[in-house]
């Protein structure tokens, strides 16, 4: 008999108290709202209200419309060079962090969570304060006559919103990696080195492909998370800079035409979904 | 290479400290605009901000809010966890994706759903339905730290103690919830602080009612004031002591 | 004390495809070392889970002491079980866990105290009462589980491969406090292992299992000197087997015949003339000679290994290979490798063994 077997029970009442509650508030709460978000992405909108006759003319306005799509692909350009970006600041640190930190690990893990635990409108306008043109940077360069004077070319552009996406979302693409390399079995890379195999051959044959479901599953939540993001933009980007989160926002706010808002929720999606599922097969899913 | 990755190490600290330093350092600034060079030093902003009767109204609905969404999130996430992890049933893979859907997808996501649903049933928004909200994803982060605990207990604890003499409530009271407990304070701790500092699915489904952040929000239109930084430091202190507790538990 | 005996009647459980047993009964007396002893999935476990209770049979009856516990769930039963990973409760200290079963039982502290502070000892983990289980080593856990099952005397201790985790060394000390703590408490143990040298070593009685059904049950001895079929002779000890046509049957023994050879050996069984059999032979009942003698076998030595107090031989005969154990009191062995020798037996201890039994 394996262990698997041994596992399975029957399914008697206490399995039904364990599942029912979670079950149901997921599906009422959840996956009923996705389903009817999934519905208003199908009406009409007449000016000023909701037609609930079914209609693509929604999604035909996403793709004719050269701003929406601009703004699409915007989006994803700017989502996966965060997610590059992270990755290459969190993965040495991470590894540093997992195992070299030794008795200082946990004040080195704390320090990592903190900064999630103050504000993130204000952690966001910090670099509004750091980048603007009275702002530290500013200072610090004319200071040090770097520059004869301030410029204004540090905020309000794509590039602003990079560095405080990045800045923003980076403890979730450290947090996996770091799960990642501490999952290593310290005896493989031992064994590594006793074959023969110098660091570099070590770290690209062993350690890498062994901390790819970590990686993946950081990009994964650094990628959906800037997808969906519309305050980062509206705070430290430029005119122009808007993302897709933004259309959301303002189609379900002030424009107030869910159903095209809706349509835009739905094509972002059905994107993460295909995402999700080539991810899950590479194990991501498992290492959140 | 131990070196180079340490000073690399704390250079990622110092990129992620830097905006917090900041704003500290402006919460003492005596200018009310928040730029170069500072004038002068306070401690006005943080009797200001105690005074501030909206940044105080704003306080209590976000305690109030993750003390409850918070509750609800643990018990979800404490079940769900033992149904995925004790039971072998249909669907049991799908059914831990869809719990971690909430996060995995854009909190965006689930504020333009829940509010299409919110005004398909005509219910008001409100805290009520920002707690809702707040619940639906503080449901996969708890259930994600105890489902990941099960997984590491002996598979036949509850076997042990029922062959030791417990009934299956003496099991449960005296082994698995023990057993489990330090990791529901842990994911509750961590939906608790998801919860607490919330906007983009909040300002979906918040009606009259500001939440602290959507407060914030609502002020930084203007023009942040060194008010703003007063309070987050006192929280960012307040959250200090939250998550050495929290440290204490997640070590047992 | 209630009483310890174990009694199976007709059991048999089933699991679709993976092993369960079948229609077993056995009688084990109280105060009995019994082992079950088989290859992984013959369904010892599944058995030791039937007493334990974690598991209902399909049919068939299970009585301890004069109780029908057949339908009773695990915990109303007066039966522990030391497991495989040891369940210790992580969270508790090695005297809460210790504890547990008096605390369930309502025992007042002084009394608790006492029996706790005995079982610890009994396990020789006296100084350790506070720490947890996850300060502790396997061996040390593994001890912990013991006094954890044993602090309240049950009628029954069920172990499940209690010592397969463990280093050898470890294994070995482990072992002989095991049946110490047998000796000492006279609780009835059911001890499931694969290993044959652990069943051999421990026990009083022992039942060997394969594909869910019980093939032998007896003492070591019994078992090892007389296996009732070629397939516990193949799992306990080692052996060589010669397979041909029986060709003669008288009183109790029969004659073989292969490549015009004729063997010797005890009919295990009844059988009929001409069938396919096969005859097995302990090493140690081999004696190697450099002249022929009558119903010998020849070959050459290929491999002799120096064992101190034995010398293995492994020799190319026309029939196969063969295992030789030579015990010797004193001086080198008495043959090299490259030798060419004659390999005889007293038909004693040949026993023959149907075919397709193996």
């Amino acid at each position: 008999m394996t262990k698997a077997e041994i596992a399975k029970r029957p399914r008697d009442f206490s399995f039904w108290i364990t599942f029912s509650p979670a079950f149901s508030w997921l599906t009422f709460f959840y996956f009923v709202p996705l389903v009817l978000l999934l519905a208003y992405a199908f009406f009409h909108h007449d000016y000023v209200r909701v037609v609930r006759t079914f209609t693509l003319e929604n999604f035909i306005e996403i793709f004719s419309n050269p701003g929406y799509r601009n703004t699409l692909f915007r989006t994803f350009r700017i989502a996966t060079l965060v997610t590059v970006i992270d990755a290459l600041i969190a993965l040495p640190a991470a590894y540093f962090i997992a195992l070299h930190t030794g008795r200082f690990k946990n004040i080195a893990m704390i320090l990592l969570l903190l900064p999630l635990w103050s504000s993130y409108l204000v952690r966001i306008f910090a670099w509004r304060i750091i980048l603007g043109y009275n702002g530290v940077l500013n200072g610090f360069l004319t200071q040090f006559h770097f520059l004869k004077e301030p410029t204004t070319l540090f905020l309000y552009n794509q590039f602003s919103m990079v560095i405080t996406l990045c800045y923003i979302w980076l403890p979730f693409m450290v947090l996996p990696l770091i799960g990642a390399f501490e999952r290593l079995p310290k005896r493989l890379l031992e064994a590594s080195a006793d074959l023969g195999a110098s660091g570099r051959i070590t770290l690209q044959r062993i350690v890498f492909p062994l901390i790819i479901p970590g990686l993946l599953a950081g990009g994964l939540s650094v990628f959906s998370l800037t997808v969906g993001d519309y305050i980062t933009p509206s705070m430290v980007g430029g005119a122009g800079d808007i993302l897709a989160g933004n259309i959301v926002a303002s189609q379900f706010g002030v424009a107030d035409n869910w159903p095209l808002g809706a349509a835009f929720a739905t094509v972002l999606l059905i994107i993460l979904f295909f995402l999700m599922s080539f991810l899950s097969k590479k194990g991501a899913l498992e290492n959140l | 290479m131990k070196w180079t990755l340490g000073f690399y190490t704390t250079l990622v600290y110092l990129f992620m400290y830097l905006p917090i330093a900041v704003i500290i350092l402006f919460s003492f600034s005596q200018s009310e605009i928040l730029s170069l060079p500072i004038s002068g030093w306070t401690f006005d902003w943080y009797r200001d901000a105690l005074q501030d009767a909206r940044l105080k109204a704003g306080l209590e609905n976000s305690l109030k809010i993750a003390f409850i969404a918070t509750l609800v999130a643990s018990t979800l996430g404490t079940l769900g966890a033992l149904a995925v992890q004790r039971y072998q049933f249909l669907g049991r893979t799908a059914f831990r994706t869809a719990i971690m859907l909430p996060i995995l997808l854009p909190g965006i996501i689930t504020g333009v759903a829940m509010l299409s649903f919110f005004a398909t049933i005509h219910l008001p928004l409100g805290l009520a339905t920002v707690m809702i909200g707040h619940a639906t994803f503080g449901f996969p982060v708890v259930f994600n730290t105890v489902a990941s605990r099960l997984a590491r207990l002996p598979k036949n604890l509850e076997e042990a103690a029922a062959d030791l003499g417990s009934n299956p409530r003496q099991t449960f009271q005296k082994v698995l919830f023990p057993a489990m407990r330090s990791s529901i304070i842990a994911g509750a701790l961590l939906a608790f602080t998801l919860s607490f500092d919330e906007i983009i699915v909040t300002l979906f489904l918040t009606g009259q009612q500001n939440t602290l952040p959507t407060e914030i929000w609502a002020r930084l239109r203007f023009g942040m004031t060194p008010e703003i930084n007063a309070i987050v430091t006192m929280i960012l202190i307040l959250s200090c002591g939250l998550v050495l507790l929290s440290q204490r538990f997640s070590k047992e | 004390m209630t009483s310890g005996s174990i009694s199976i009647r007709s059991l048999k459980k089933s699991y679709g495809n993976a092993r369960g047993v079948e229609n077993i009964s056995l009688e084990i007396q109280s105060g009995e070392f019994f082992t079950l002893l088989g290859a992984s999935g013959s369904g010892k476990t599944t058995l030791l889970r039937l007493i334990g209770g974690f598991e209902k049979p399909d049919q068939g009856e299970i009585w301890i002491g004069d109780q029908n516990v057949t339908q009773t769930s695990a915990y109303r039963r007066n039966v522990h079980t030391v497991f495989q990973d040891y369940a210790l409760f992580p969270h508790l200290t090695v005297r809460d866990n210790v504890a547990f079963a008096l605390d369930i039982k309502r025992i007042g502290a002084s009394e608790q105290k006492q029996k706790i502070d005995e079982a610890l000892q009994l396990v020789g983990l006296s100084g350790f009462s506070e720490r947890k289980p996850s300060q502790l080593s396997g061996g040390q856990q593994q001890r912990v589980a013991l006094a954890r099952a044993i602090v309240d005397r049950p009628a029954v201790l069920l172990l499940d491969e209690p010592l397969s985790a463990l280093d050898a060394k470890i294994r070995q000390e482990l072992r002989e406090s095991l049946k110490q703590l047998q000796r000492s408490t006279r609780i009835t143990f059911l001890y499931v292992t694969h290993d044959q040298e652990e069943a051999l070593i421990l026990s009083d009685r022992l039942a060997v299992m394969q594909n869910g059904f019980l093939q032998q049950v007896g003492t070591p001895v019994d078992i090892y000197e007389q296996p009732i079929n070629g397939y516990v002779a193949r799992f306990i000890g080692k052996t060589n087997f010669i397979t041909g046509k029986l060709k003669q049957m008288q009183n109790s023994y029969g004659t073989i015949q292969i490549d015009s050879l004729n063997f010797q050996g005890h009919l295990t069984t009844s059988l009929n003339l001409e069938s396919d059999v096969q005859l097995m032979i302990r090493p140690e009942n081999v004696q190697i000679t450099s002249q022929q003698l009558p119903h010998s076998l020849s070959g050459k030595i290929v491999q002799a290994h120096y064992l101190g107090a034995t010398t293995e031989y492994l020799i190319i005969t026309q029939l196969g290979p063969f295992r030789v154990l030579e015990i010797r009191q004193r001086g080198t062995p008495s043959h090299t490798e490259g030798a060419n020798v004659f390999l005889s037996w007293n038909s004693e201890n040949a026993r023959i063994y149907p075919t397709g039994n193996l």
